[in-house]
């Protein structure tokens, strides 16, 4: 016999034992009216309804005296669409009282022998009123280690279902529901304490209100590229439904453990994390649309967002998201320093407050806004150093120009430190210009700066130009900054455009510093990875007009007075050492300049280019402090490690270095063509210079 | 025949006056070089000298290859024999490879420095060599979480040291276009001076323990 009841209660979202607990009640309600003792049975071959089916069951129906009516049902098995599995031996016995024509079980048993969750005995209880109104009760249920209970009460067309569960494993849940939301080759263990309330109408919920505390949580792809350790986590939701749409609020409050999603580490020790959202959802339009969502991470930042988001591609809209941070130098350790790993900004100290306004439009990021307070920026490695910057920076997609403001106290660039400066600029689209030029404090005198363009900052190509004047720059400064030996004077000079493009940085035109009373220029400027590892810089530089008087004061080398030029080709710089160089420093033709030099600049020229000095203090030379001279003439070609000399040819083979004149003249000859770069270097820094070290 | 004869002179010149002397890799001169630096950087992680894999003749072959293979492979054994009298074999000297620039000297020494922070993430397997001279994360579940960006940024910046040092020894030899020979050289060096336990990739990118 088959018999298909017609049930108006679908509940295929729930728990298929209690329907059909329901189920086999309400068949059997028709004929319990009756005073007298009764035996009743009833056997189905097969019972169905709408996703789930019942096969051999039977009903026995004991009325024993009085009001005590026992149920006894069992059933060979029952599928249902929700399930993963079949459900087989079930029996129910249930002492069924009458109280005012409402039926009550009190102290009922369901066992169930097998099931995909395992053999079950639940304690069961109810109240059934009519087929619209009934109360159940099932505890006891075991699965993933846990237990669960449900509560269900239908109330003229509207039901309520309560679940708890407690200390289930969530592996095992895992297992239990299949769930393929997870990579099936991940790892998943912790333990779960939730309790459930939904109310609804007919088969629609419409109220749901949720709350998972989580321990011990761990969790790993297969790659690690997604980890959580000893996690301890509290997710509640609370949602209802509004015509087609879902409003609600969600809460998150990670109070413990560790976390990876690469590249991102986190450890949550003390002061939790938490997020609150508050929005709709609206599945209809496959979007949700969260009003309000409240991030706060201990420490780091907290920031307030509006964010909508397509839930068919789960990609962001429309975002604003107001992000603040008194504490930059973790929000850099934790947010941008994974990203940044392999830049030049990877190894940044960072301090100060930052408050931010960020618009993003499908994905992409639309405006920006920054206001910074006391942020410092140094580079550990020594390249680069920004302090106490405070002001505004403003970019936007859009065409409309945003202006920005910074003043930055101080900083330094490789070795040289600068001082305060402000900078008024404004982005548009992929540029940013100089809205006025900037000067910057530097080594005692002043830097500059007539224009700044960044180009194509969102395109492939992104890439700058530049050119600047600088006045007074102290050479004392700068050679302290480089370690150089001491010098003195001022460098006068421009530079003109200089563009950086795919790490290199080139320069068009002439660098003209104006130094020692001539000028030196410096053109064909080429720096290939100026922040790298091994910068490479190539240039060509021309000496015109200096006074060696000038020079040889500035260098305590010994006095020489005359002009001098020269230039130094093909010059090569890797690490900013000299690795090539094809150089010449003579005197100019024609010279008017008295040609003076003093003993012992004699002396430091010979030991330069023989390697002795010429020991003039213990001749009857020595009497003479300075000497007139000819000419000067000094090449130097540096090619790897070998470095050749040369100077004025000299008729018995040497070269000039000196070439005297008068009396008593002195002829510096040198004889060695070639010489070790590392011997020339250490020449010079063996030469004898009074409270001079050369290093 | 006697138009041949009489051919064969002229051809020689042209060869004389087209002849180029290159300078060609020496595979030996660098894997000196090369196991100098990678014993240096590794320290005592780095194995005893050991036979090296490679046939010394089958080297040697490598390291010079000459005009005369050239010729030899497209003219008779005789013409060459006339033309190894007429045109000097156009081989380079076998040269030394220099590792001593100052940024070669400041790569190594970074290097050096970084070793002792990477050589337990060599040894449990985390990291390993790749088959292109470099250093990659083989199995990240290997570092705990807290390390992470620690040890991926020391690769990075391994990695960085590695690409410059191998471009700078080119470059300091005055031949750029030996990068890739030098890397391939240092590829395999590194393999070999790795301990015992090591990982690396075989030339298909598969990992391997030594």
């Amino acid at each position: 016999m088959e018999f298909t009841p017609d049930i108006a209660i679908s509940m295929g979202q729930y728990h298929a034992i209690l329907i059909g607990f329901v189920g086999l009640v309400l068949l059997s309600s028709t004929s319990l009216h009756t005073e007298a003792g009764l035996n009743m049975g009833l056997s189905v071959q097969r019972l169905s309804a709408t996703g789930w089916v019942m096969e051999d069951v039977n009903l026995d129906l004991n009325l024993e005296s009085g009001q005590q009516l026992t149920v006894h049902m069992t059933a060979a098995s029952l599928r249902h669409d929700a399930l993963p599995g079949k459900i087989e031996g079930i029996r129910l016995d249930c002492p069924l009282q009458t109280v005012q024509r409402t039926y009550h079980c009190h102290d009922g048993r369901l066992s169930i022998g097998a099931s995909p969750y395992g053999p079950q005995e639940l304690r069961v209880s109810g109240e059934f009123i009519d087929s619209e109104r009934l109360k159940l009760k099932a505890q006891g249920f075991k699965l993933a280690s846990g237990r669960i209970s449900v509560e269900l009460e239908l109330k003229e067309g509207s039901w309520e279902l309560a679940f708890k569960g407690k200390d289930l494993k969530l592996d095992a849940l895992r297992k239990a529901f299949a769930a393929r939301s997870l990579p099936s080759d991940s790892e998943l263990s912790g333990r779960a304490q939730i309790t459930a309330q939904v109310a609804g109408n007919q088969s629609r919920p419409e109220h749901i209100d949720m709350d998972i505390q989580v321990s011990k949580f761990s969790y790993a792809d297969a790659e690690g590229l997604h980890v959580a350790e000893d996690g301890r986590f509290r997710l509640d939701i609370k949602a209802k439904r509004k015509g087609s749409d879902w409003v609600g609020s969600s809460g998150f409050i990670l109070t413990g453990g560790q976390f990876y999603a690469d590249p991102f580490y986190m450890e949550v020790l003390e002061e939790p994390l938490s997020l609150q959202l508050q929005g709709r959802w609206k599945p209809a339009a496959q979007v949700v649309q969260v009003d309000e969502a409240m991030v706060k991470v201990p420490r780091v930042m907290e920031s307030r967002a509006r964010i909508d988001i397509d839930t068919s591609k789960m990609a962001i809209l429309q975002a604003d998201i107001d992000l603040q941070s008194d504490n930059v130098d973790s929000l850099y350790r934790v947010f941008f320093q994974p990203m940044l790993i392999g830049t030049m900004a990877d190894d940044v100290e960072a301090g100060g407050m930052l408050h931010s306004r960020i618009g993003l439009k499908n994905g992409q990021l639309q405006t920006l806004h920054a206001d910074l307070k006391d942020v410092n920026l140094d580079d550990r490695r020594g390249l680069f150093a920004l302090y106490d910057i405070n002001g505004s920076l403003t970019w936007g997609r859009e065409k409309n120009p945003a202006k920005s403001h910074l003043r930055i106290e101080g900083g330094q660039l490789y070795r040289i430190d600068f001082g305060a400066l402000e900078i008024h600029a404004h982005a548009q689209q992929g540029e940013v210009a100089l809205e006025a030029p900037v000067e910057i404090p530097l080594m005692l005198g002043l830097l500059h700066i007539d224009k700044l363009h960044l180009l194509d900052l969102l395109g492939d190509s992104p890439r700058w130009t530049t050119s600047a004047q600088f006045r007074d720059i102290s050479l004392g400064a700068l050679a302290e900054a480089f370690e150089w030996p001491p010098m003195e004077g001022m460098l006068q000079g421009t530079i003109p455009n200089v563009r950086y493009h795919q790490k290199r940085l080139e320069m068009d035109g002439e660098l003209v510093v104006d130094v020692f009373g001539g000028k030196i220029s410096v053109d064909e400027l080429l720096i290939e990875d100026p922040l790298g590892r091994v910068p490479e810089l190539s240039a060509n530089m021309h000496l015109r007009g200096l006074d060696l008087a000038r020079i040889t004061q500035t260098f305590s080398f010994g006095h020489i007075e005359g002009g001098l030029e020269g230039e130094i080709a093909d010059l090569r710089l890797a690490s900013w050492e000299p690795i090539a160089f094809n150089a010449r420093f003579n005197t100019p033709e024609k010279d008017q300049t008295p040609h003076r030099i003093s003993q012992r600049a004699v002396d430091n020229l010979t030991a330069l280019g023989n390697g002795v000095g010429s020991g003039l203090s213990s001749t009857f030379l020595g009497f003479f402090k300075e000497f007139r001279y000819d000419r000067i003439e000094l090449q130097a070609k540096l090619n790897g490690n070998v470095a050749e000399l040369d100077g004025m040819k000299h008729p018995d083979g040497g070269y000039y270095i000196v070439k005297g004149s008068g009396l008593p003249r002195i002829d510096v000859i040198a004889r060695n063509r070639q010489v070790a770069w590392k011997t020339l270097l250490e020449r010079l820094k063996s030469i004898r210079v009074e409270g001079m070290e050369v290093r | 025949m006697l138009k041949r004869f009489i051919g064969y002179p002229f051809m020689a010149l042209g060869l004389v006056a087209c002849v180029t002397i290159n300078i060609y890799f020496s595979a030996a001169a660098a894997e000196e070089a090369a196991r100098t630096i990678v014993r240096d950087v590794l320290g005592e992680e780095a194995k005893p000298e050991q036979q090296k894999s490679a046939p010394k003749e089958e080297k040697n072959k490598d390291d010079q290859q000459s005009l005369q293979e050239i010729l030899e492979s497209t003219f008779s054994n005789t013409l060459g024999g006339i033309l190894d009298f007429m045109v000097p074999t156009a081989q380079a000297a076998t040269p030394d490879i220099d590792i001593d620039s100052p940024a070669i000297r400041k790569l190594r020494a970074s290097m050096s420095s970084r070793q002792s922070g990477l050589a337990a993430h060599y040894r449990s397997g985390a990291l390993g060599f790749t088959n292109n001279g470099l250093v990659a994360v083989r199995d990240l579940k290997l570092i705990p979480l807290r390390e992470r960006n620690k040890v991926k940024k020391m690769v990075a910046d391994e990695n960085g040291d590695r690409k410059a040092l191998y471009a700078e020894i080119a470059r300091a030899n005055g031949q750029p276009q030996w990068e890739k020979n030098i890397r391939d050289t240092f590829s395999r060096v590194w393999v070999e001076e790795a301990p015992k336990g090591y990982w690396h990739q075989d030339g298909k990118g598969k990992w391997r323990q030594k």
